[in-house]
């Protein structure tokens, strides 16, 4: 065979399996970029969606036909379920636009750009207190404006403002094209194509997070273990840095600037939003308090429900509160098995099952919204004072009723702080 | 612009190349000049204002090196002349790429708080100063001459050996720049051009970024404090010596790949390292021409071994402490520096030993030759701890990991997928780390599969045997070389056959398809 016939052969079979591996990558649509239809045992489950979730959430929900919105991190993502029989009998098309490990400049912002290209009726907002900590060196200038650049704006159609962002349209073609010539995208389609099970992780096209892979795990590994794991993991987090939640002279932060923004936008659109404290297991809020942020973390329930209060003119805007000690945040988990806990997957996120409750809780009209004995309630600038006492018994109580659990954290503080 | 990037492969190499083959049809100067200009494009592409420094260093050094030719004699003037090209050219690299680290250590030493502010390091420096400091040398000698500017700014600037090598010899390549057969367009040279950078370029963008992402993590680790076991320390440790590997060799492949498409043919710069079995082997194939221009112009500058047995392994660790600090501004690079001193000591006076207590039938036992290359592949790896760790503190930590003093443990993930042997190895002192241990099992898979690519493959030159790739040719000496004779060096030849279109084909597919994460060159550092 002569050079020119082998590189005249070379170059024809290189660019067919090209060919090949882009119409794979299309057919299988590993991040849900495309939209190619899910097919069974093929490609239905998407185990490597979770990965890029950042660069593809967005798109889809521009794609859809939605009009109604969940904000927020993972933790709604994984909890609040768009096909729960609520929205479906009052013909909500909910999308689930939480994103693992965002700031709340990228949930909102994502936020904003869903709600100024649809028309969104209704938005739930997963608030949650990690997202509102800063270090004083970023407490500088609280009320920055607009947030500072990060790489997900250019994955934004509007600026802060309103206008067009004139980096969208290259940035959409990067992330959408670029990802049909990729490496990791053909060893993801072949991932996908090998772990078509329940137990792996997963993105459905309404952008709930079924948590197959947290399933597997528990299964696996036990809970045990994965309390073990995720809790060194919040301790450092905490206890990282001095975290504050806002400015001592202002009493702000830019993440309460990026709320009130939202919050603004929404009243001026008059869009009905439910605004809601995600819960956490009772070993979180332990942490929490033994990282000495418990005043913090007071201070920012007392700082939303002030912000709510004022943009919610005839109760349109409401807060709930679901993070205080309850039956369904104190399962024990010292002597369980490989079966998952009822509520939760692991100290910070709970299941879906805890979060179709809350749905039941903010959306039922005939149960009393202010009730302390409920698993969550309405906060107010009238109730908020008896709460917030009331959390504190009721931490106090958890202590009393389950000494060997709380030794268990205490521990892995006193773990911490051994030589 | 990066050899794996979209705009390199789809833009700049065929238009440079479409260019060269029209041009030079009409004038081999012109295409010589066409060429020093798309490669004074290709180096300006991420700074335009390194063009500035380099082409004014190139003017520098072949007007002196011109004055220099056209004595023919060696005198006091040409001396001086000498002298002061290579003190403007270490001048240059002193101040572009020491200057921070020794007034900072100085700082450090006298307590003082002052910081200084970065100097921007001009890319190549040190790569396109070395070579012209050895033209100057070489000028001195007598050894070569030239006396056209465009030819000189080509042996400077050509742009697949400018970022990081191979350093060339003036003449090695002028004798090529001059020879019209050169300049004819050529299927074969095309062909083989562009086999040689595919095979570098799945090297680069499938192999080396691939395994990279499990080396980060551990150096990251150690880089904030946190012990790591003996597994997972071994694990980023490992991964890195073959992140390094593959890295630098696909990067020398494209290279020399890249210039045979203009029918260059550079010398060769990494010739399976890791098969050596002892130190002074291993810096026969590893940076090849790096190794060759500290043994000529340092090592030999010196004294070399002509001054006794002593002086010669101080030369030696010399030799060693520059070329480690040649590799980067910092103590870490001085310590590897250092480390491959001393090993390269200890090999000499190994074999002072062997010679002298008649030892040498050793070398034909597989037992001990296995024992040799292990010894040598451990003082690598550790080298490469020094080398890649952001400081001391790190790298002794990381080093403490792999001595096992941090316990063994595996990960929760896989000793429960274990049964009754996670019982076993518990205790014998085995520990269950937490998490699911998926990093954990992709590491050691990487290594599995890339180590025996290392050690047992034949490299992308004895692949390409047949077609002469290389200026030069190297063979493997069995007495030093691992596995030497292994089934696949005798069998993977090229050819041109279907089975090679093949292969090929899916080398090239998968290394474009990888040009998606885009990751710069180890040695784009140095």
């Amino acid at each position: 065979m002569t050079a020119h016939k082998f590189l005249k052969f070379w170059i024809i079979l290189s660019l067919l399996i090209l060919g090949i591996v882009i119409t794979l990558n299309y057919i299988i649509d590993p991040y849900l970029l495309y939209g190619t239809k899910r097919i069974e045992g093929f490609n239905n489950v998407k185990p490597a969606a979770g990965n890029v979730s950042y660069q593809s959430k967005i798109y889809l929900a521009h794609r859809l036909d939605i009009n109604a919105l969940v904000i927020g991190n993972s933790r709604p993502e994984m909890g609040i379920n768009p096909d729960h029989a609520y929205f479906k009998n009052n013909h909500y098309k909910l999308y689930n636009l939480g994103q693992r490990g965002s700031s709340t400049a990228t949930q909102y912002g994502y936020a904003l750009d869903i709600l100024r290209d649809k028309n969104i009726k209704m938005v739930m907002i997963g608030v949650d207190f990690i997202d509102f900590i800063t270090s004083e060196e970023n407490l500088s200038h609280p009320d920055q404006w607009p947030p500072q650049k990060s790489t997900q704006d250019n994955r934004r159609k509007y600026k802060w403002d309103g206008t067009y962002n004139d980096n969208y349209s290259c940035q959409y073609y990067k992330d959408i094209y670029l990802p049909l010539i990729s490496l990791s995208t053909l060893q993801d389609s072949l991932i996908t194509i090998f772990q078509q099970n329940s137990d792996a992780s997963d993105l459905l096209n309404n952008g709930f997070n079924p948590a197959g892979d947290m399933q597997k795990a528990t299964r696996t590994e036990g809970v045990k273990i994965l309390f073990n794991q995720k809790t060194p993991q919040l301790i450092r987090s905490f206890t990282s840095r001095k975290w504050k939640i806002y400015s001592s002279h202002s009493l702000w932060s830019p993440s309460f600037n990026n709320l009130q923004f939202l919050l603004n936008y929404l009243q001026k659109n008059r869009i009905e939003t439910k605004i809601f404290i995600n819960p956490y297991h009772i070993q979180y809020l332990e942490i929490i308090e033994h990282s000495g942020l418990g005043p913090e973390f007071t201070d920012w329930k007392r700082q939303l429900t002030k912000m709510v209060a004022a943009v919610s003119k005839k109760g349109d805007f409401t807060l709930w509160n679901f993070s205080d000690p309850h039956i369904y945040n104190t399962e024990p988990i010292l002597n369980t098995k490989k079966i998952p806990l009822k509520w939760f997957w692991e100290p910070a996120h709970y299941r879906k099952e805890l979060g179709d409750l809350m749905i039941n809780r903010m959306f039922s009209p005939s149960l009393p919204r202010d009730n302390k004995n409920q698993f969550g309630y309405q906060l107010t600038p009238e109730n908020i004072d008896r709460h917030l006492a009331d959390y504190q018994k009721r931490l106090k109580d958890y202590q009393n009723e389950y000494p060997e659990e709380y030794d268990f954290i205490k521990a892995k503080f006193l773990a911490r702080i051994k030589p | 612009m990066l050899f794996n990037s979209y705009e390199f492969i789809f833009a700049f190499l065929p238009l440079t190349l479409v260019g060269f083959i029209f041009i030079s049809k009409v004038n081999s100067e012109k295409a010589i000049a066409w060429l020093v200009a798309a490669s004074l494009f290709f180096y300006g592409w991420w700074n335009p204002y390194y063009l500035v420094l380099i082409i004014a260093s190139m003017i520098i050094n072949y007007s002196i090196g011109y004055l220099i030719n056209k004595r023919t004699t060696q005198t006091h003037q040409t001396k001086f002349l000498l002298f002061l090209g290579i003190l403007f050219n270490l001048s240059l690299l002193g101040y572009y790429k020491y200057a921070n680290f020794f007034l900072e250590t100085a700082a450090y030493i006298m307590s003082s708080q002052y910081h200084f502010q970065q100097i921007l390091l001009p890319l190549a420096i040190s790569f396109f100063t070395f070579q012209q400091i050895a033209f100057l040398v070489d000028s001195y000698k007598g050894i070569t001459k030239e006396y056209k500017f465009m030819h000189y700014a080509l042996f400077v600037t050509f742009f697949p050996q400018l970022i990081a090598g191979p350093i060339v010899h003036h003449k090695e390549m002028l004798p090529q720049f001059i020879d019209r057969k050169n300049f004819k367009f050529e299927v074969n040279n095309i062909t083989i051009g562009l086999i040689i950078f595919a095979i570098g370029l799945f090297k680069k963008a499938v192999l080396a970024d691939g395994i990279a992402v499990h080396a980060t993590p551990a150096f990251s680790a150690v880089e904030i404090g946190q012990q790591l076991d003996f597994f997972q320390s071994w694990g980023g440790a490992l991964s890195y010596s073959l992140q390094l590997y593959f890295d630098f060799s696909g990067y020398t492949d494209m290279a020399i790949g890249g210039a045979r498409l203009f029918g260059i043919k550079l010398p060769l710069n990494f010739h399976s390292p890791y098969k050596a079995l002892n130190i002074i082997e291993f810096w026969r194939r590893w940076h090849m021409t790096l190794s060759r221009f500290l043994r000529d112009y340092i090592y030999i500058a010196l004294g070399g071994n002509r001054k006794g047995k002593l002086r010669r392994y101080a030369n030696l660790f010399t030799t060693m402490l520059l070329g480690g600090l040649w590799h980067g501004a910092g103590w870490t690079f001085v310590i590897w520096g250092a480390l491959h001193g001393i090993y390269l000591i200890i090999n000499h006076f190994w074999h002072f030993i062997l010679k002298t207590f008649k030892l040498t039938f050793l070398e034909k036992s597989k037992i001990w030759r296995g024992f040799c290359w292990l010894l040598t592949f451990t003082a690598v790896v550790v080298g490469w701890v020094f080398f890649r760790a952001s400081d001391f503190n790190s790298a002794l930590l990381l080093l403490k990991g792999m001595s096992g003093y941090h316990g063994f443990s595996l990960p929760n993930g896989i000793a429960v997928q274990l049964g009754a042997l996670a019982q076993l190895l518990s205790s014998v002192g085995m520990n269950v780390s937490l998490g699911g241990g998926k990093d954990f099992a992709m590491t050691y898979i990487w290594i599995i599969f890339l180590l025996p690519v290392a050690l047992l493959w034949p490299n992308t030159q004895q692949i390409m045997d047949k077609f002469e790739p290389s200026y030069n040719k190297i063979t493997d000496n069995p007495a030093t070389t691992l596995l030497g004779d292994s089934l696949f060096m005798h069998n993977i030849k090229f050819t041109f056959s279907y089975g090679w279109i093949f292969s090929m084909s899916v080398l090239l597919t998968l290394g474009i398809l990888a040009l998606s994460q885009v990751s710069e060159f180890l040695y784009f550092q140095f």
